[in-house]
């Protein structure tokens, strides 16, 4: 499996000393522990939870900011004239609105889940991980992640409140 | 015995342990209904909170919240109370709502790592050339993994692709400016947690005297 992982054996010895000695600690570990800068490595990949249950998140800060007083006239006419679940037309009236602020970004919007208690407990223990993870570091938190799907509803949501950088 | 002798600390939004959760306002919950049931038993027994000794009753502990965050930056701070806020809104009875607690300094917001795929990584291990590499990567730095099995399996991938990534320039500029920002944070946080442990021993301190009237 490690071949898998390299191309060439050799590569890991071709690896500066210093590199070799990187310390990796599962978040269990790291709780309570502190470091300069942390790597956080495929966190969503390796989540027991599904994308569906990631995309959660878009829903959830979409409709916050729907509640928001700098909701548009627009937004709040489409709600009042469909006759659908309010839940989800608050999501839908988010979509378009999204689209304005993904132009920006370099991730597009994920499709938002409604959300639903028991479905998407899971959600409670994988947020609270994280944040135990990233409040590791003094100086620097950098998230790499293989899994696009699980990471994108999260790292949009990130970077649509300026709360990270894309570092590419 | 004083029987409110007790200290708590902790973060509800670190409960990461499956399946066990606590918040201090359940704390103060349970404080508060054993006072109440205390003063029901004391007035079976005739007798009123007042003839008591005050270390003898239950009393609802005071909650302290600390908000200034001695271990890192805002640019850390500002991502992790995000987080917190979707924790808020979702599951509102399994985290604390508090204030959202600041550094003293400002600093590089997280990174998130987007162009990386799986398809990305083989050139990124291929093009990369390590040997030019002048970061140090020890005791300071940490990988965090689910689970160590498979972390032990991709570190080695996972040492090249930082190997890698560390060369680029947006690197060693975050790199400087951490490196200023650290030496900053040793002395704050070497001042401010003395000064911490001498409002924790002054208190304990009071405590022990409270509860000891001698």
């Amino acid at each position: 499996m490690l071949a898998d992982c390299l191309p060439h054996q050799a590569a890991k010895e071709r690896l500066p000393a210093e590199l070799q000695s990187a310390l990796t600690l599962t978040i269990f570990e790291a709780k309570g522990l502190e470091f300069d800068d942390v790597f956080l490595f495929n966190f969503f990949a390796d989540s027991p939870a599904d994308d569906r249950t990631w995309r959660v998140i878009t829903s959830s800060w979409a409709r916050s900011r729907d509640e928001s007083p700098t909701d548009t006239a627009a937004a709040r006419e489409r709600e009042r004239a469909s006759g659908r679940e309010r839940c989800s037309e608050r999501a839908s009236a988010a979509d378009v609105a999204d689209e304005a602020e993904g132009a920006e970004l370099s991730i597009q919007a994920p499709r938002p889940e409604s959300f639903d208690r028991q479905r998407h407990s899971l959600l409670n223990e994988e947020l609270k991980m994280l944040y135990t993870a990233m409040t590791r570091a003094r100086v620097k938190v950098v998230i790499y992640d293989q899994h696009e799907e699980k990471r994108r509803p999260l790292f949009h949501y990130l970077l649509v409140k300026a709360s990270a950088a894309d570092g590419h | 015995m004083d029987k409110n002798a007790l200290f708590f600390t902790g973060d509800t939004c670190q409960t990461i342990a499956r399946g066990v959760g606590f918040r201090f306002e359940d704390l103060t919950t349970m404080f508060f209904q054993l006072g109440e049931q205390q003063r029901k038993e004391l007035s079976a027994r005739g007798l009123r909170p007042d003839d008591m000794p005050k270390r003898a009753l239950v009393q609802v502990p005071r909650v302290n919240q600390l908000s200034v965050n001695y271990r890192t930056h805002n640019g850390i701070l500002g991502a992790a109370s995000q987080i917190v806020s979707l924790l808020l809104e979702l599951f509102p009875h399994s985290v604390d709502a508090l204030e959202k607690d600041v550094g003293h300094f400002n600093g590089p917001l997280p990174t998130l790592l987007t162009d990386t795929s799986k398809d990305d990584l083989s050139i990124l291990l291929c093009g990369s050339d390590p040997q030019h590499s002048q970061i140090e990567f020890g005791a300071h730095q940490v990988v965090l993994v689910r689970d160590q099995v498979r972390g032990r399996l991709r570190s080695a991938q996972w040492r090249t692709l930082s190997a890698q990534w560390t060369l680029s320039a947006q690197w060693r500029t975050l790199s400087a400016q951490s490196r200023t920002l650290s030496a900053q944070w040793r002395t704050l946080s070497a001042q401010s947690r003395t000064a911490e442990d001498c409002e924790g021993l002054a208190h304990a301190d009071s405590r022990l005297r409270s509860s000891c009237p001698l």
